[in-house]
């Protein structure tokens, strides 16, 4: 399903360059649950912006579901992310000025779906995520658990294969952190691939594979 | 006053540590403040400097009026001159004026001057004193005496070079000779603001008198109130004595003829107050824009420099020192642009003028001086004011503790944007509304400009020739000459027809009559037949090319001693003739009833002519056999073959070959004339433009600033939109839709001010309505066109968002 060779990135600095990557070979198979490990500045995000085609700037190879991305021009590779990939943040990243349905909607009209279909999906997912009361608060109105499921909710709304997830209960408290990663758990099963940036041992735990990362290179 | 020398002191030391935002916002305030310091120095110069006379607010005029001639005001008789300072206590003294031209002649070339014949009081009336020698005395008028002649400052140096021992010599004029008495001060102007360039006494004879005169309105009237006497007063009291006057002289006055009373300053800037005043106010609007555009700077800095306010605040600044702080640096930049506004506006004001092109009544006074200077300053500490306002205000009531928490990030930013949003619709409503009035004016030029003249323009040299009565004393000889110049003038090469006419369409100066027509009697309350009245030679319409549309041209045959004759234009057939045969048909300056009436017969009917201007309204038209009403000068109107100007050399020697002393005077291309016609239009136009262009241009880049400023907070949330699936085409589309939603609530409210603010320019506007569908229409799509383009760089950059960095930095 994912397979990365060799893959590198690195930031001009002075005369030279500083990696964030170096030579990161990975295979993800469908329906794993990945964990990405490691200390700060490990390169765990930058490695899931590459995943998620949000970062362009690296060499190597990258294959998805048989699509070779390091070959593809940047307007292919939103129309790959767009069919594949769903994000979840560790700010959450809700837009500010849309109510919680507006910002569910927000993917799928990125994805040319008609409106009454739309609003259907959205009903559904709220239904699904039990977030119908809150359909319109906006999320200043929402604590950060509220946030992040909506977040999640967001992310998955367009049924992608592929959720990928920075810290997604690094603003959150413990009780909230675990309904996520519940959450998660329960998404996996149903089908979903995820890969996952933590710190946090016990949420790796709900994953079946951990890749520790250590000065941009894979250590384990 | 240590606090706010330090404050100074500290907002010029920020200033300069930015560069970038200090220079575009001082020359933003220098353009606004600039503009303005230049139209105000005209204001001031033209409209608010006292006139160069004692105690000019006592000074008056009295015109002639007449109500139902369109409020026609024409000048007093000598009659009245006798009668209205007789019959009146008003005036503690009155001079009339008369200008004419006269050749100067003797030393150097012949030269054709303005000369002003005044009674004895001028002088003494205006409080002005001669630079050299003495003024003319009251005594001077007399038959005898009156040979004495006070130069203006301009003639003294170009005929004497500005030699002092000028004064007691000779000169001629108009073959005469004249003692010069004095030299006015360069700075002197004449009251009627015409060119004057010497003064002479003006004699009456007893039959000027007559009460059959009273309508022979060539005189000036100018009059000093007496003490205690109010204006209101002098025009009441005038209004009476002319009702008195009608009832005592009733064939004399036309039943609703009154006298108007106005104040010389008033009627000085009668014909441009309002025009300077809508400019005035269109640069007002520049300048408004320019301290919305500074503000938004102001505020885009301000939400960058928060955590900078937030620790003042916890170091102990109150609120009030804080907004202090902010505004002494607001107004520092003001006074920045203010200085180098005057700047501009010394490079700006000699170039207005010259755009002008002397369509102002005065200039002597226009320049940038103390009064303009303290005009700036007042107006750079408002617009210090007006800008820093808002930023300062905002700056006060944001949360400083949370942006020291979040470390100035994007605290308030919420607030700021609208702020800025609200401003960039304001200067968007602004510029529409000046480039409406600006279309507007442009429209009416161009309507202007292609009004038909009713003869071909192009190849027409004009110039007027004077005959001095001393050579030429009767109209005998001064026809013979006439015909002598003109058959002179058709031999010379290059030319291939003149013509002679008392007055050159376009040159100036007008010459009006009211008359009667055979068999036509006026409805009730409707004034009688009047129009303008020419004396033309038989070549006169086939050189200007004046289509013959019935009847026949002036022949020889049409003589002094002859039948009357005239030949009429179709508007004065159109409306006291429409169904019937005008040929034959008779007309009369006397009352028809008069046994001794002279009846003068129509032989023709030629197209109408524009004269006055090609936005005049239409007056009829009658011309008259030069034969058989000749006047002491001719203009001429030659239709050459080549350049007209070219040919002029070869005209003048003709001139000269019949008389070596009769200088050409005010020669120019009809072409040319009919250009300078449209003068003051055109400088409206020019620079009701070049404000709106400016703001055009202030304003989107107000929207640019706005934009990229949104897009710069807007990166995370266009990060997240990447992130969930929005590619390129999404971004671009959401960027230009928020620009454009900005530009069309401008835009509306734009369109709701220019409805009401283009109403006062109705008086500028010709043959286009003030609401003017194509104005309304493509104004508003060239402003949403430049919003547009405004709006696209910034969209752009905002496609290029890069989500992984703009996701990062939250």
């Amino acid at each position: 399903m994912i397979a990365l060779r060799n893959i590198e990135k690195s930031y001009p600095q002075g005369g030279g360059k500083v990696f964030v990557l170096r030579q990161v070979s990975l295979d993800i198979r469908p329906g794993e649950f990945v964990t990405i490990m490691g200390p700060s500045g490990a390169g765990k995000s930058t490695l899931l912006a590459i995943l998620g085609m949000l970062d362009g700037e690296w060499t190597g190879d990258y294959t998805l579901f048989d699509n070779v991305v390091h070959k593809l021009k940047p307007k292919d590779r939103v129309a790959l992310h767009k069919q594949y990939v769903g994000f979840v943040f560790q700010q959450y990243h809700l837009l500010d000025d849309l109510t919680v349905a507006e910002n569910l909607d927000i993917p799928l009209s990125y994805r040319d779906i008609k409106k009454a279909e739309r609003q259907a999906i959205v009903a559904d997912t709220l239904d699904r995520f039990g977030m119908v009361a809150k359909k319109d608060l906006y999320p200043r109105q929402l604590s950060g658990g509220q946030q992040q499921l909506v977040a999640v909710a967001r992310a998955v709304i367009h049924k992608p294969q592929i959720l990928l997830a920075d810290e997604p209960t690094g603003n959150l408290h413990s009780d909230q952190g675990r309904e996520i990663m519940e959450l998660f758990k329960r998404l996996n099963t149903a089908g979903t691939t995820i890969v996952q940036v933590t710190h946090s041992e016990t949420n790796a735990g709900y994953g079946n594979r951990i890749v520790q990362l250590k000065d941009g290179w894979i250590v384990n | 006053m240590e606090a706010l020398l330090q404050d100074i002191r500290h907002a010029v030391r920020s200033l300069l540590g930015h560069p970038g935002f200090t220079t575009i916002a001082v020359l933003t305030l220098a353009l606004g403040i600039g503009a303005n310091t230049a139209i105000f120095s005209v204001v001031n110069g033209v409209l608010l400097a006292p006139l160069p006379y004692r105690e000019p607010d006592r000074l008056v005029v009295v015109h002639h009026f007449y109500p139902s001639l369109n409020g026609l005001r024409a000048s007093v008789s000598v009659p009245g001159f006798r009668d209205y300072r007789a019959r009146t206590d008003l005036f503690s003294s009155a001079a009339v004026a008369s200008d004419m031209g006269v050749n100067l002649t003797g030393d150097g070339q012949p030269e054709h001057v303005t000369a002003v014949r005044v009674s004895g009081d001028f002088f003494p009336l205006l409080g002005v004193a001669p630079a050299l020698g003495r003024a003319l005395r009251p005594d001077e008028a007399e038959a005898g005496k009156n040979h004495v002649v006070v130069l203006s400052w301009a003639l003294w140096q170009r005929r004497f070079g500005g030699d002092r021992a000028a004064v007691g010599r000779t000169m001629m004029l108009d073959n005469e000779s004249y003692e010069i008495v004095g030299v006015m001060p360069a700075r002197f102007a004449d009251p009627g603001f015409r060119r004057a360039d010497l003064w002479t006494p003006i004699t009456f004879q007893p039959a000027d008198f007559a009460d059959n005169r009273r309508t022979n309105e060539y005189l000036n009237f100018v009059a000093r109130l007496a003490p205690g006497v109010s204006l209101e007063r002098a025009q009441s009291q005038m209004h009476a004595l002319a009702v008195q006057l009608r009832t005592a002289y009733k064939d004399d006055y036309a039943p609703d003829w009154d006298l108007a009373v106005t104040g010389l300053a008033d009627e000085t800037t009668r014909t441009v107050r309002s025009g300077l005043l809508i400019l005035l106010g269109a640069v007002a609007f520049v300048l408004l824009i320019a301290c919305a555009n500074v503000a938004n700077l102001q505020l885009a800095r301000t939400a960058a420099r928060a955590r900078d306010i937030a620790v003042r605040v916890a170091l102990g600044a109150s609120p009030r020192r804080l907004m202090r702080y902010l505004l002494t640096e607001s107004i520092v930049l003001a006074l920045a642009g203010g200085a180098l506004g005057v700047l501009l506006a010394l490079w700006g004001v000699p170039a207005l003028l010259a755009l002008n092109g002397g369509n102002l009544p005065t200039t002597a006074h226009v320049a940038v001086d103390a009064r303009v200077l303290g005009f700036v300053v007042l107006v750079s500490l408002g617009t210090g004011l007006l800008f820093g306002f808002a930023p300062a205000l905002h700056m006060a009531r944001t949360d400083l503790h949370e942006s020291l928490k979040e470390g100035g990030r994007s605290v308030g930013h919420r607030s700021s944007l609208a702020l800025r949003r609200g401003l960039v619709i304001s200067t968007v409503a602004l510029a529409l509304t000046l480039l409406v009035g600006a279309g507007l004016l442009i429209r009416s030029f161009a309507r202007v400009t292609h009004v038909d003249p009713g003869f071909r323009a192009d190849h027409l040299l004009t110039f007027y020739v004077s005959l001095p009565q001393t050579k030429y004393p009767n109209d005998t000889v001064r026809f013979q000459v006439l015909e002598r110049l003109t058959a002179a003038v058709n031999a010379t090469p290059g030319v291939v027809s003149a013509g002679g006419t008392s007055n050159i369409p376009f040159a100036g100066g007008m010459s009006t009559a009211s008359f009667n027509v055979e068999g036509y009697q006026p409805p009730p309350n409707v004034p009688m037949p009047w129009g303008d009245m020419r004396a033309v030679t038989p070549g006169y319409f086939a050189a200007m090319k004046v289509p013959l549309l019935a009847g026949r041209q002036f022949t020889d045959a049409d003589r002094a001693g002859t039948q009357g004759v005239c030949i009429v234009d179709q508007e004065m057939v159109r409306r006291y003739w429409p169904n019937s045969d005008p040929i034959g048909k008779r007309i009369t300056f006397s009352m028809p009833t008069d046994p001794h009436a002279q009846w003068i017969q129509v032989v023709g009917v030629v197209g109408h002519i524009a004269h006055e201007g090609l936005d005049a309204e239409k007056r009829v038209q009658v011309y008259f056999s030069l034969a058989q009403y000749t006047l002491p000068f001719m203009g001429f109107t030659v239709r050459t073959a080549g350049e007209p100007m070219a040919a002029l050399g070869a005209v003048r020697a003709a001139v000269q070959s019949v008389d070596p002393d009769l200088p050409v005077t005010d020669a120019e291309s009809m072409d040319r004339l009919i250009e300078r016609s449209t003068g003051s239009r055109r400088f409206a136009m020019i620079l009701l433009g070049g404000f709106a262009l400016l703001a055009l241009t202030l304003a989107s880049i107000g929207l640019y600033g706005v934009m990229s400023y949104t897009v710069t907070q807007r990166s995370r949330e266009l990060g997240v939109r990447l992130a969930l699936g929005a590619d390129a085409r999404d971004v671009l589309a959401l960027v230009l839709r928020q620009g454009l939603r900005l530009a069309l609530i401008g835009v509306g409210v734009g369109l709701l001010a220019s409805f009401a603010v283009t109403r006062v320019m109705r008086t500028m506007l010709f043959d286009v309505s003030t609401t003017d569908p194509l104005t309304f229409v493509a104004i508003p799509l060239l402003l949403v066109g430049v919003a547009l383009v405004a709006s696209y760089l910034p969209a752009r950059r905002a496609t290029v968002v890069d989500p992984v960095v703009a996701l990062r930095t939250e």
